[in-house]
């Protein structure tokens, strides 16, 4: 349908009209639209309607990857090339779908009902390859399972669950492996993430009735400092320590949940939404009674609708039971929740960014100072944590810092969600104690690898994560002792290689991965990851010299040094260390006559060379 | 009751701390970036310019913090016995391998740039002696618009994503037609809502063009062209509305005007209005006045100066004599200076004897 | 002004009222803008067009033309009746209220929504608690004020509402007008007015006239307050006045009821022009004087804010011409003067010691520093914003003043409120912007605005050439339709000779200041029909 003005003014009245709900509206009048187009004079009058200037609403538009303002088609089809789903065959789907339909990324069909685009994670890695069609999220693809899909489509929108999201159930994701640490996963299947009652049954929200009855804000701060809980987002940051930053006053604080799961191989936190969304809602309340806060926002990529939904019916039913709102549970602390979403940028991950874009901007990242918790969402203080960080604070508090840190490395205490994916055998998520090594996750967990493949290499981290080869097999996976080893744990990303995959056709993905995702602000980021997969393009495309690698290495480090964010400073770890582990890969693919099948594929599917 | 913004800066306490070993003071809550150049210490930067608020996207500015850090010296707040190293071996590394990609990325042929001589890229390119592209990274083609608007011409191939010129529209001008778009590798600049700039809200106040630190916004010119080294500059006063902005001034060889710029000196801060930028090309109208006239059987004739101001001199004196002072008036000027007004005034009233002196303050 | 330009971050809201601040006065406007915009200030616009400022105001009050006095008194009514105003100023600073308060009480919501057009008189009431909240807010205002018969009453009122809300004296507050021209306020400020020498001095004063008699060793300076511009045009029809000396004015364009300005300059002996362009006034006259640009010479000029600047020569000025004050130079000591200048700073020094207000200034100071006047010492720094502490004559006179409506009020005949005004890109008469290449290209035409709804029950289309007419004259004019325009409401930039829109204004003037009613009369709007249509031309 044509999207009028009357349609904008409701669904801009429906919203809110500031300049932080652009996100929503424009979500809502895409999906109104019936051919997700944003056309010019929709975005035109819904500045108007907003009392944004133009350019600003082109800004937004042009920066989020899940927007189109030029003519797409009923249903848009994004099958994700990203690191996990690149290793097991993305090419292959693309191929499928050309061949079916006869598109290519890009293009619609001429009927006006598919649109094919290339996307990056879509958080389902554990069932790649993936694909999305509108908001319904489907794994495990093959070749004739895409076209029975897309058959299917083409009739009806097949039903799912709920309204969208994923065909697989978030707790069809979770490895079914004994020896476990269960904690935050423990009771997912036992609970309905639909109903709150089904949580109250298993001690749910006991831990916010401790909190307000026994416990001051100051000795939340303390008990959660005491368990050793570190940021699971990534940097590793002291929770408590965090928190104790948020000034004291009256002022509004902000307490954001980092939803925006958007590292390639990651998806604990959807799953953790999904399956038991009231565990972060009670995690966040707590923080917001630690840090003096009132309001909290969960800022949840887009793609995640059936988190978004689910969180979205959790939050109306914790208000409904007095856990949200005002006075919560008889006390003087007023907290509620309210949701963000993303459009489809990796970059708003970085705290700073996605306060830009929560505030309906461009997600580009913040200089500091000032810090967040010194001015953060609409200038003031904020503080941005990872689900899986506010999500065990419920644990700790019921259970005591001490038991916390019962489990895992001295000054890497509890459990982590490893997310697996890659040639295993078994892909999915586990929960062991921080400091599990990789052979433990690929043996035991994953089962081994794939059809008794051989272990090459394991990105660990996400794809801005380091390589670790058959040497570091043994290295306890937690976030200091990765870093000693010159890698990182990052959110907990396990992509295990085998020998079939090229180290220069994955690094060429890595590259291709950071220039999308780059926002474009700081030059050695904007103009480095170009040039960066520029350079590992000569590599597949063996026309490189060997100067080349040295030259890749020169350009992170810069990169590394005057990036303004954590992204630019992302490439040097793979480059490096895949550069030291395969150093000789890449010098013969300076041979003009090596023969790459795994590059050839790539480099005819996504760059249209052979 | 809250201090202007600069009546606390003038106000702040001192920070003492050494750039490259000098021992200097700060103002607290400034950044090093202008504690240097307010030190005479000239720390290259592309993003920053004192009329806007910090960006921190160029990159260029990275100095050596306490020895440990790098930071961008426009973003950081100049901090008690901070140390900074502004220049060294591996910071002029680092900036000539940043100038390098940006010049990669763009197409920056001073030979056709109209930039050329007043460029601050191309003043980071001498001092940092960065190289020409190789052309290994093909550059994305980018909008060159040179006649959509009245005003402006862009050439995106010349453009930096400083973003001075979004914060000049954004913070200066406040028309919001400047915004980037796109991301990462693909992101430029639109204007408006994708438009050409001639099709955007813009008002060619240009303000853009005078902040751009290369020739991606350039103003259209009037009248003369020029060399940028040749053109000569003077201040003066706007003869439009009673804001009374202060101007440059900018003429070539030949002495025609070239450009206007705003002066940060007047009450306008640098910032002007599209008739302060483009409107004194009727100074050097061909039409202009350059001879006395007399009007004869209905036609203007030319006239020595003696025989005008005789003719004009002896009527007065005429008229006065015969019908009296009162009888002669005189309209002053809101366009001439204080000087012209009060000879204008002393005029009529000490040499004619009347007081029938006005000007049209009503209009 | 009574404040400066750079206390704008320093007020909490502003109410502008007849200034089209964006357009007129630009630089000004996007500050105003940036602090509105960007630092959430608060905005109160009233003004009868849409202007750009009332998108981002947070209370406008689309009036019709003027009906100033009305939305004022409206305001004033409620914050007086709710006891919002600052009464410890009033009444420490103040005197008038009383009368005031008593005029006050007939301008209820209801009644001032009636005069004014305005649908909805709550907004009144919660405009006025709102202003009464901005503290300090300050008022700007331009020719949408003053250019009425009521000019001066609307002036007095905005100074009323300033006084009762205690914004004038303080930093961030005041009562601003802004200037039209770039040196009206030191032509002014200069004695370039019939009534008063240099710095206001009045001319009726004997001690003035022993004052100036002695510095410029004159004999017998006139008491008698002189002419005002159109009382000079009716004394040349009326023949006593027999000759006239224009410097850089252009009456023809400018002044209102052109045909009458015609008749003026055409009855007179002498007509002199000294300008920079053969003028349409220029034409008209007996002599010409070639006068340099405002770039060929130096002198110093005074802004809106009493700031005073000194210009620069830039670049060589044409042929023959001279500079304004060598003509005038000449022609006095013609006329028996022995003045001897040799520059425009002899000038100024002579004039500072006959202006109080500019005693203390120098070249040298005004071109090292910021100084606005008063500053009447060498020391003295300039005067950043009047009646601090006290007004400047004592108390401050709040002055009870009913609304009276415009002389010439809209009826069946011509049914059409007309108002004019400038545009962005082009400057008064257009000597000098219609004579820059840019700015011509960007606004070439001139046009009447009109609503969308006007232009359907005229059956007129965006573009259509249509016929104005006043009771003076009539012209024939391009339609641009735009939600700017109130309704009944039409708009005309009067710099455009070709459809000058002079020729439609009234002559009617304020008693006091003299200004002439260019901002309201009558009109009437007609279809241009083809000719078959119209029967004839077969």
């Amino acid at each position: 349908m044509t999207i009028t003005r009357d349609t904008i003014r409701k669904v801009v009245l429906e919203r809110g009209k500031a300049m932080e709900h652009l996100m929503l509206i424009l979500r809502d009048l895409e999906t109104l639209s019936g051919n997700n187009q944003l056309t010019t004079k929709t975005l035109e009058e819904v500045a108007e309607e907003m009392n944004l200037p133009t350019s600003a609403v082109a800004g937004f538009v042009g920066f989020y990857t899940m927007f189109s303002y030029k003519p797409r088609a009923r249903y848009v089809i994004r099958v994700c090339k990203s690191g996990p789903c690149n290793v097991m065959g993305a090419c292959t789907i693309f191929d499928a779908i050309e061949k079916h339909l006869g598109i290519k990324p890009g293009e619609a069909t001429t009927d006006g009902v598919f649109f094919l685009e290339k996307c990056e994670c879509l958080g389902i890695c554990s069932v790649a390859p993936a694909m999305m069609i509108n908001y319904d999220l489907h794994g495990n693809l093959t070749e004739k399972k895409v076209v029975d899909l897309i058959e299917r489509y083409r009739k009806q929108k097949p039903a799912v669950a709920e309204a969208s999201g994923p065909e697989v159930e978030g707790r069809e994701c979770i490895v079914k492996a004994d020896g476990q640490t269960k904690r935050l996963t423990g009771a997912i299947g036992a609970i309905d993430p639909l109903k709150i009652d089904s949580y109250l049954g298993l001690k749910g929200y006991e831990a916010l009735k401790k909190t307000l009855k026994e416990f001051t804000p100051e000795q939340v701060v303390q008990i959660v400092k005491d368990s050793g809980l570190r940021g699971r987002g990534g940097a590793g940051f002291p929770a408590g320590l965090k928190w104790s930053f948020m000034p004291k006053g009256d002022m509004p604080k902000y307490t954001v949940c980092n939803a925006d799961e958007g590292e390639p191989g990651t998806y604990k936190d959807r799953i953790l939404m999904e399956e038991n969304p009231h565990q972060l809602i009670e995690g966040m309340t707590i923080a917001g009674y630690a840090m003096g806060s009132q309001t909290g926002y969960i800022y949840v990529r887009g793609e995640f609708r059936r988190a978004i939904d689910r969180l979205q019916l959790a939050i109306e039913q914790a208000r409904s039971k007095g856990f949200l709102g005002s006075n919560i549970l008889g006390s003087a602390f007023n907290f509620d929740i309210f949701i963000k979403e993303g459009g489809g940028a990796y970059v708003c991950g970085e705290e700073s960014s996605l306060i830009n874009s929560m505030e309906g901007k461009r997600g580009y990242p913040r200089f500091r100072p000032p810090f967040p918790a010194g001015s953060g969402f609409q200038k003031r203080p904020t503080t941005v944590n990872n689900v899986e960080t506010y999500a065990s604070a419920p644990m700790i508090i019921l259970n005591g810092a001490d038991w916390y840190k019962s489990v895992g490395t001295p000054k890497c205490t509890g459990t982590k969600l490893y997310c697996l994916s890659g040639k295993m055998n078994r892909t999915g998520l586990v929960e062991l104690p921080m400091g599990t090594t990789l052979r433990e996750l690929i043996e035991v967990y994953g089962g081994g690898m794939k059809d008794g493949g051989k272990f090459k290499f394991a990105q660990v981290g996400g794809t801005a994560g380091g390589i670790l080869g058959p040497d570091l097999l043994d290295l306890p996976l937690d976030i200091d002792q990765t870093i000693q080893a010159g890698v990182t744990l990052g959110s907990g990303v396990v992509l295990a290689c085998d020998e079939s995959v090229c180290a220069v056709d994955f690094l060429l993905n890595v590259l291709a991965f950071f220039e999308h995702e780059s926002c474009g602000q700081c030059a050695p980021c904007r103009i480095g990851t170009s040039q960066l997969h520029r350079l590992s393009r000569r590599f597949a495309e063996r026309r490189a010299d060997e100067g080349d690698i040295d030259r890749m290495i020169g350009k992170t480090m810069v990169m590394k040094k005057a990036s303004l964010c954590a992204l630019g400073q992302s490439p040097v770890m793979p480059v490096t260390t895949i550069l030291k582990n395969f150093r000789r890969e890449f010098e013969r693919h300076c041979d003009s006559g090596h023969k790459c099948p795994a590059c050839d594929k790539t480099l005819r599917r996504f760059y249209g060379t052979a | 009751m809250s201090k202007s913004p600069d009546a606390t800066l003038v106000q702040a306490p001192g920070v003492t701390l050494t750039i490259d070993g000098r021992t200097v003071v700060g103002r607290k809550g400034r950044t090093i970036l202008e504690a240097a150049l307010e030190n005479g210490i000239k720390i290259p930067y592309l993003c920053y310019h004192p009329r806007i608020s910090r960006t921190g996207a160029c990159r260029i500015c990275l100095v050596k913090v306490n020895d440990t850090m790098f930071k961008t010296a426009c973003t950081e707040p100049v901090a008690e016995n901070m140390k900074v190293v502004s220049e060294d071996a591996e910071l002029a590394a680092i900036r000539k391998d940043i100038l390098e990609m940006l010049l990669s990325e763009g197409d920056h042929n001073c030979l056709y740039c109209d930039a050329n001589g007043a460029c601050e890229l191309q003043d980071l390119v001498k001092r940092y002696d960065a190289q020409m592209p190789t052309g290994e990274f093909p550059r994305r083609k980018r909008e060159i618009d040179e006649a959509s608007s009245k005003g402006l011409k862009r050439n995106e191939d010349r453009c930096v994503l400083c973003g001075r010129c979004v914060k000049a529209c954004g913070e200066i001008q406040i028309s919001n037609v400047w915004q980037f778009t796109g991301r990462g590798s693909k992101t430029h600049l639109t204007s408006g809502l994708f438009e050409k700039i001639g099709d955007s809200p813009c008002v060619n106040c240009g303000t853009c063009s005078q902040l751009c630190p290369t020739g991606a916004i350039m103003p259209q010119l009037p009248l003369g062209n020029g060399f940028n080294w040749e053109l000569q500059k003077e201040s003066s006063i706007c003869i439009y509305c009673g804001v009374g902005c202060k101007i440059d001034f900018h003429k070539n060889k030949e002495g025609m005007l070239v450009k206007a710029t705003g002066n940060g000196d007047g009450p306008n801060e640098g910032h002007l209005c599209v008739k302060g930028r483009f409107g004194f090309d009727f100074m050097q109208k061909p039409t202009r006045l350059i001879s006395p006239l007399i009007k004869e059987n209905g036609e203007f004739r030319e006239a020595a100066w003696e025989e005008a101001l005789d003719f004009v001199a002896g009527k007065l004196k005429k008229i006065k004599a015969d019908s009296g002072p009162d009888s002669v008036g005189a309209l002053a000027s809101a366009k001439c200076s204080n000087e012209d007004n009060y000879l204008m005034q002393k005029f009529v009233r000490a040499v004619v004897g009347t007081n029938n002196i006005d000007h049209c303050a009503r209009l | 002004m009574t404040n400066s330009i750079r206390e704008i971050p320093d007020s909490a809201g502003f109410f502008v009222i007849g200034s089209n601040t964006t357009e007129n006065h630009p630089v000004i406007g996007s500050m105003i803008k940036n602090e509105v915009i960007n630092k959430g200030k608060k905005l109160i616009v009233v003004d009868p067009r849409e202007i750009e400022l009332s998108r981002y105001a947070d209370y406008y009050f689309q009036i019709n033309p003027g009906t100033n006095i009305a939305i004022l008194n409206g305001l004033m009514h409620v914050i007086v009746k709710e006891d919002l105003y600052d009464k410890a100023y009033v009444e420490e600073r103040c005197e008038g209220f009383e009368e005031l308060a008593k005029t006050l009480e007939k301008y209820t919501p209801e009644h001032v929504a009636d005069i004014c057009g305005l649908k909805k008189p709550q907004d009144i009431i919660d405009a006025a608690r709102f202003i009464a909240g901005l503290k300090p807010m300050s008022l700007y205002y331009a020719m949408g004020i003053t250019q009425f018969v009521s000019g001066v009453n609307g002036v007095k009122s905005t100074a009323n509402l300033q006084m009762l809300l205690g914004n004038l004296g303080v930093a961030g507050g005041g009562v601003n007008p802004l200037r039209g021209q770039n040196n009206v306020q030191g032509a002014c400020d200069m004695g370039g007015l019939p009534n008063v020498y240099p710095a206001y001095q009045p001319v009726t004063s004997e001690d003035n006239k022993a004052k100036f008699e002695s510095a410029w060793d004159a004999k017998n300076l006139s008491t008698k307050p002189g002419l005002t511009l159109m009382e000079m045009f009716n004394g040349a029809i009326e023949g006593k006045i027999k000759a006239l000396y224009v410097m850089g004015e252009n009456p023809v364009l400018s002044d209102p009821n052109q045909h009458h300005v015609l008749e003026a300059l055409r009855s007179l002996e002498l007509f002199v022009v000294q300008d920079i362009f053969l003028t349409e006034t220029a034409r008209e006259a007996h002599v010409v004087f070639p006068s340099f640009g405002f770039l060929e010479k130096s002198g110093t000029v005074s802004n809106t804010e009493r700031r005073v600047q000194l210009m620069n020569k830039v670049i060589d000025p044409p042929g023959q011409s001279k500079d304004d004050w060598w003509i005038i130079m000449q022609l006095a000591n013609r006329l028996g003067a022995k003045w001897d200048y040799s520059c425009s700073e002899d000038i100024f020094n002579e004039m500072r010691k006959v202006t109080p207000s500019y005693a203390g200034m120098t070249y040298q100071r005004v071109k090292n520093e910021l100084i606005q006047w008063p500053c009447p010492t060498p020391e003295h720094p300039g005067t950043q914003f009047l009646h601090k502490g006290k007004f400047s004559r004592g108390k401050g006179l709040m002055t009870a003043i009913d609304y009276t409506p415009p002389a010439e009020g809209t009826d069946k005949e011509y049914p059409v409120a007309l108002t004019t005004g400038r545009v962005l890109e082009q400057f008064h008469t257009g000597t000098m912007s219609r004579n820059s290449r840019i700015l011509e290209e960007l606004s070439p035409e001139p046009f009447i605005e009109m609503s969308g709804h006007d232009s359907r029950s005229y059956d007129i289309v965006d573009g259509e050439l249509i016929s104005v007419s006043t009771r003076r004259g009539s012209l024939r004019i391009k339609v641009r339709v735009t939600d700017t325009a109130k309704p009944g409401v039409v708009f005309i930039p009067f710099h455009f000779k070709e459809a000058a829109a002079n020729v439609l204004t009234i002559d009617a003037l304020d008693p006091v200041a003299k200004i002439p009613e260019y901002k309201a009369c009558a009109c009437r709007i007609e279809k241009i029909l083809p000719l078959d249509e119209k029967g004839g031309g077969r």
